[in-house]
């Protein structure tokens, strides 16, 4: 059976390997167990020629092998530390979106080159912290600023989502956005705008619950360092409900975060 | 899906023999023992006192004129001809195109599962409803045996003719929901026209059904119909409240456990294919929102009518009992012309859909307002000797001064004497009533008004503050319901200012009857609902978005919004609807009422028309809560339909903890996750079906029993004051529950639609709550509670020349072997409340004897 690599880096960190594909495995940590992720999982699938000393992988086909009754090893965890900075980012294949009830869309990545029109941006970073940020910087350069070893707090490399931050015509965030606490979401929108030069980022929470997150997804995933940026754009409405009308119902009536 | 087809299959042939003793006793009821009676040449005190009783008399009688008798054959002609719009739409509705193969599937699922759980409750009524009729006949106290006939035939058609309605209307939504689910890929207003069609087939069968069989009673059994007329009531009666209870409760429970597993244990959309629960779910919308609503409205609309006749003969004669047939009619013609005219256009939305709905009920209203008037200037002339010298003198020494029809206020004749308008005055009460109720209704459970606005805004601030605001809300709308129906009676009362107490009580039936004018309508809104509802369901199972946009682009989200935007409006019609079933009941209560006193006042039923006025008013006076034993039966009716609803409520948690374990066990099953395999649908359906036939008994006696034992224990006072207690407090709890249950489901669906926040927020959990203890609320114990208030009414006039004769209270003593028997009732009627009672708080015994009482499940052994 064939090995495959994901990269689980939502809701937790672990390079796993699989006979299961993509849809197979997505379905599995959502539903398919009785530890089963409560809630949605996000992960990346990843090349097999992983070049890493970080990784114990010499000895994997003799570790990843089928049950005895002939099924397959639905999961054999590699690592469940350190592994967003560990692998190259030439390494992650497509995104995987996994609802809670185990519907799967799978994201592929693209050049992003989006003008940036200014204002305030909500991120909610995933991947290896997780906090919701507010930030006037762009996302690519939202990258570069949160891996700058030069920055007291910085990280090795980081993997976040673009929030919507829809305003109504009262000046408030739109009905339809499920965050738990949107007039804190409106001040450091405003915090962050009054004085950019000097506040680039404002922390909105530290552990956020995102309550039907993929209906607040804007532009997509983005994941990068120093060197390299690589994005997932997110489909449009449209799309989603046709071309994908299961799960963006599955993803849009969660009720789970 | 096998166990639903055997039981189906068995049910059937079961059904079948029961249609053919049914029919069989039907026929002796009404053709061979009236004639039986009429030639029999016994020489008994019966026989001669019934050869005074002759079949279809009236005909022969110079009493009524010709034109009279044209006049009911129309009536007649018209309830046929509502049938027969029914059938004409019954073929539009087939006719129809069906969809992809998928779609069949799904909708032949829920098909089966409907029809399995009607036969099933018709193997277990059946035998009661034998039992029943074998009661009324040897009950009977009154000397002329074609009334024993007529009575127990009589029941047996009423309740046929419900479970009729109930069973046709389910099974016509259940074909009309595929084929609206297929017309919303095409255009809104087809599947819009489709849905309401299929409503209205249910409508017109009520309407047509309910007026044949009052017209067929009055044309055989003549100014002596009234005994059959409330075996007809009863037997429509008793079948809607098991129709209503049981439905409820399968409605409920699938509901329930659907969503308790579905999206709050596996997070999982409504309607996912993956839910084992979901056919039964989409079942449970046509056995409770469908069958149940269309034969509660049907008993309302022959208790009215019932009552209307019985006080229209004490009161205007024989000219009493026409008229509200003849407006019957008036009202099916309305609802004919005004149902054919809800249309919408291809590219409508759900207010334009509303609107044309509203229209078609306000169309029906103004042809049935001008159709009383013109029938009440044409036919309510009334002569000079048409109230005996010695009654008018009576009146007048007691001060009634409009009853002479020579002599009425100007608004009652607008000065020609010997008219006499005021029954159509209070019909056109009715009418307002009906609309009344629904705006009333409308505003404390539409998402247009401040109450759900409200509802939805506390959501923000979590799960207690929903619920007590939906209390709040629950309890004002009962308020201004129950103001709205008072207004009415004191309009019906204003009416008939200055006559007896009779005449006034006429003024409330018709009232009833005017209410109730636009019934196909009405059942048409409710019925919509569930139809609109199981097609969202049909088009989210088995639409093929990528299909449907290979062929035309955008079709998919433009059939969806479709059949969303009909869901939206079925919910809101149903919704209004239920303030005319509970306001309905609440008449037809009211009106019953004075029938139980004028019966106590003479006796019996037969000797209302000649009851004097200070025969009533002595009776009416001594039931007053100043008398403890009054005040006692007050309390305790009072109490009966908390203990009702306490049951029914339980009886979804029992039923839902079954459905919830076995939910979980297919879950499990990994291919069932993965989509590649079907759940055990069938399982769940016969769980549903089982659970909800066993634990409608125990509501059913209660229903049934509670005024015997009162009756007999307490006396006739005691039961005066538990019918009153119990139409008082089941009017208040049912309008609480009902509305406060509207107004959660609808606050969830204003966040669903994109406010605090929308799906998933913690407003929209605060939400869910608030709607999952509401939905056994509104879809169960407060829809039950309306044919309760009418069965114990029924029930109490039946047995009332019984408990008269018999219970242990008499003003003066009796013969002691009269105690015995009221004793022994008494026990017997007790020991089977107790016994109720005591089944509805026993809780789930484990899981261990799942298997043993439902079968074993197919998921059981893939279970991984």
């Amino acid at each position: 059976m064939k090995i495959h690599y994901y990269m689980l880096c939502y809701r937790f960190e672990a390079l796993v390997a699989s006979h299961l594909d993509p849809e197979a495995f997505g379905l599995y940590m959502s539903v398919g167990t009785q530890k089963n992720t409560r809630g949605n999982v996000l992960f990346f699938e990843v090349t097999p020629d992983i070049n890493s000393p970080y990784f114990r992988l010499n000895d994997i086909e003799n570790r990843c092998v089928p049950h005895k009754d002939g099924s397959p090893k639905r999961s054999k965890y590699i690592s469940i530390y350190r592994v967003l900075e560990h692998l190259p980012v030439s390494s992650f294949g497509r995104l995987y979106l996994t609802t809670a009830d185990g519907r799967v869309l799978a994201l592929e990545s693209t050049n992003y080159n989006a003008q940036d029109k200014g204002g305030a941006n909500l991120y909610q970073e995933l991947c290896p912290v997780s906090p919701m940020v507010v930030s006037h910087l762009a996302p690519e350069t939202f990258v570069k600023f949160m891996t700058n070893p030069a920055n007291p707090v910085n990280l090795p490399r980081i993997f976040f989502s673009d929030m919507r931050v829809d305003m109504d015509t009262t000046g408030h965030l739109a009905g339809n956005l499920p965050y738990t606490d949107p007039m804190h979401i409106v001040d450091c929108i405003q915090e962050v705008a009054t004085d950019p030069d000097k506040k680039q980022t404002k922390t909105v929470s530290r552990n956020p619950q995102i309550h039907g997150f993929f209906r607040t997804i804007r532009r997509g995933f983005f994941l990068g360092d120093q060197t390299e940026l690589k994005f997932y754009a997110f489909p449009e409405l449209g799309r989603l409900e046709i071309e994908h009308a299961k799960w963006w119902r599955s993803a849009s009536e969660s009720m789970v975060s | 899906m096998t166990r639903i087809k055997n039981l189906f299959l068995h049910s059937s042939k079961m059904r079948r023999n029961y249609l053919i003793v049914l029919m069989f006793l039907f026929a002796l009821g009404y053709v061979w023992k009236p004639g039986f009676t009429q030639t029999a040449s016994t020489a008994s005190v019966e026989a001669s006192e019934a050869k005074h009783f002759v079949p279809f008399s009236l005909f022969s009688d110079p009493k009524y004129s010709q034109l009279e008798i044209i006049c009911l054959l129309s009536v007649l002609g018209i309830a046929i001809s509502g049938l027969l719009y029914a059938l004409m739409l019954v073929k539009q509705v087939v006719k129809a195109d069906t969809g992809t193969k998928k779609m069949q599937e799904i909708a032949a699922a829920v098909r089966e599962g409907a029809n399995a759980y009607l036969a099933a409750q018709f193997k277990r009524i059946g035998p009661l409803i034998i039992v029943i009729t074998i009661l009324l006949y040897v009950t009977y106290t009154g000397s002329i045996s074609a009334f024993q006939w007529g009575r127990s035939g009589s029941f047996l058609v009423g309740a046929l003719f419900s479970w009729t309605v109930g069973f046709v209307g389910m099974r016509l939504a259940t074909l009309g929901n595929l084929r609206v689910a297929a017309a919303a890929t095409r255009s809104y207003g087809e599947a819009m026209q489709l849905g309401y069609r299929t409503g209205t087939v249910t409508g017109m069968l009520t309407d047509g059904l309910g007026l044949l069989g009052g017209t067929i009673i009055f044309l055989i059994f003549g100014d002596m119909a009234y005994e059959a007329l409330l075996g007809f009531g009863f037997g429509g009666t008793l079948l809607a409240l098991f129709m209503r209870v049981g439905g409820g409760i399968y409605t409920k429970a699938a509901d329930v456990g659907a969503d308790l597993v579905g999206k709050i244990e596996k997070d999982i959309p409504e309607d996912d294919p993956r839910n084992a629960a979901t056919i039964a779910d989409n079942v449970g919308d046509n056995v409770g929102d469908c069958a149940g609503m269309a034969a509660d409205i049907f008993e309302s609309y022959e208790v009215t009518i019932v009552a209307a006749m019985i006080l229209g003969m004490a009161t205007f004669g024989h000219k009493g009992v026409i008229f509200p047939l003849l407006v019957r009619g008036i009202g099916v013609l309305g609802s004919i012309i005004s149902t054919y005219t809800v249309k919408a256009g291809p590219n409508d939305t759900s207010d334009t859909a509303l609107k044309s709905v509203h229209r078609g009920f306000w169309i029906g209203s103004v042809i049935s307002i001008i159709g009383f008037f013109a029938l009440g200037l044409g036919y309510l002339h009334f002569d000079a000797n048409y109230l005996s010298p010695e009654k008018l003198k009576e009146y007048a020494s007691l001060g009634y001064w409009a009853v002479d029809p020579m002599n009425l206020p100007w608004f009652a004749n607008f000065g020609t004497p010997g008219l006499d308008l005021r029954p159509a005055w209070t019909c056109l009460i009715g009418v307002f009533l009906a609309i009344g109720l629904n705006k009333v209704t409308s505003y404390y459970t539409h998402t247009a008004h401040a109450p759900v606005k409200s509802l939805a805004r506390s959501c923000q601030t979590g799960h207690a503050t929903n619920i007590i605001q939906g209390f709040a809300v629950g309890y004002e709308s009962t308020v201004a319901t129950i103001v709205v129906i008072a207004i009415s009676l004191f309009l019906s009362v204003l009416t008939y200012a200055g006559t007896p107490p009779l005449f006034v009580a006429y003024g409330v039936a018709m009232t009833g009857i005017g209410m109730l004018t636009l019934t196909g309508n009405t059942i048409s809104m409710d019925v919509f609902g569930p139809v609109a509802d199981n097609a969202n369901g049909i088009g989210e199972m088995g639409y093929d978005p990528v299909e449907m946009e290979k062929k035309t682009p955008g079709s998919y989200k433009r059939a969806r919004q479709i059949l969303s935007d009909l869901d939206a409006v079925g919910n809101t019609t149903k919704a209004e609807t239920k303030g005319i079933a509970i306001g309905s009941a609440v008449i037809a209560a009211v009106s019953l009422f004075s029938s139980f006193i004028a019966v106590i006042a003479v006796g019996g039923e037969d000797k209302i028309s000649t009851m004097t006025v200070s025969q009533y008013a002595t009776e009416a006076g001594k039931l007053t809560i100043a008398n403890p034993i009054v005040f006692i039966g007050f309390l305790l009716g009072g109490a009966v339909p908390f203990l009702f609803s306490s049951m029914l409520i339980r009886a979804v948690g029992r039923a839902a903890f079954y459905i919830v374990h076995e939910c979980r066990i297919q879950f499990r099953d990994a291919e069932i996750w993965a989509g590649t395999k079907k759940p055990d649908y069938g399982r769940v359906v016969d769980i549903c079906t089982q659970t909800a036939q066993k634990e409608l008994i125990g509501p059913g006696l209660l229903a049934i029993l509670a005024p015997i034992l009162v009756g007999f224990l307490l006396g006739p006072y005691a039961l005066g004051g538990f019918l009153a207690g119990m139409i008082l407090v089941g009017q208040l709890l049912a309008v609480f529950m009902s509305n406060a249950g509207g107004a959660w489901d609808n606050a969830k669906k204003m966040i669903e639609d994109g406010i605090y926040g929308g799906k998933g927020s913690e407003a929209h959990k605060a939400a869910v709550t608030g709607d999952t203890v509401g939905d056994p609320l509104k879809d169960t114990a407060g829809p039950a509670v309306n044919p309760l208030i009418k069965v114990m009414n029924m029930v109490s006039l039946l047995t009332l020349g019984l408990i008269l004769n018999y219970n242990l209270m008499p003003p003066k003593p009796r013969l002691p072997g009269t105690y015995v028997i009221g004793i022994i009732i008494s026990l017997l009627c007790a020991a089977a409340i107790a016994w109720a009672v005591w089944k509805s708080k026993q809780e789930n015994k484990g899981l261990g004897n799942v298997d043993e009482m439902f079968g074993e499940g197919s998921a059981n052994g893939s279970s991984k």
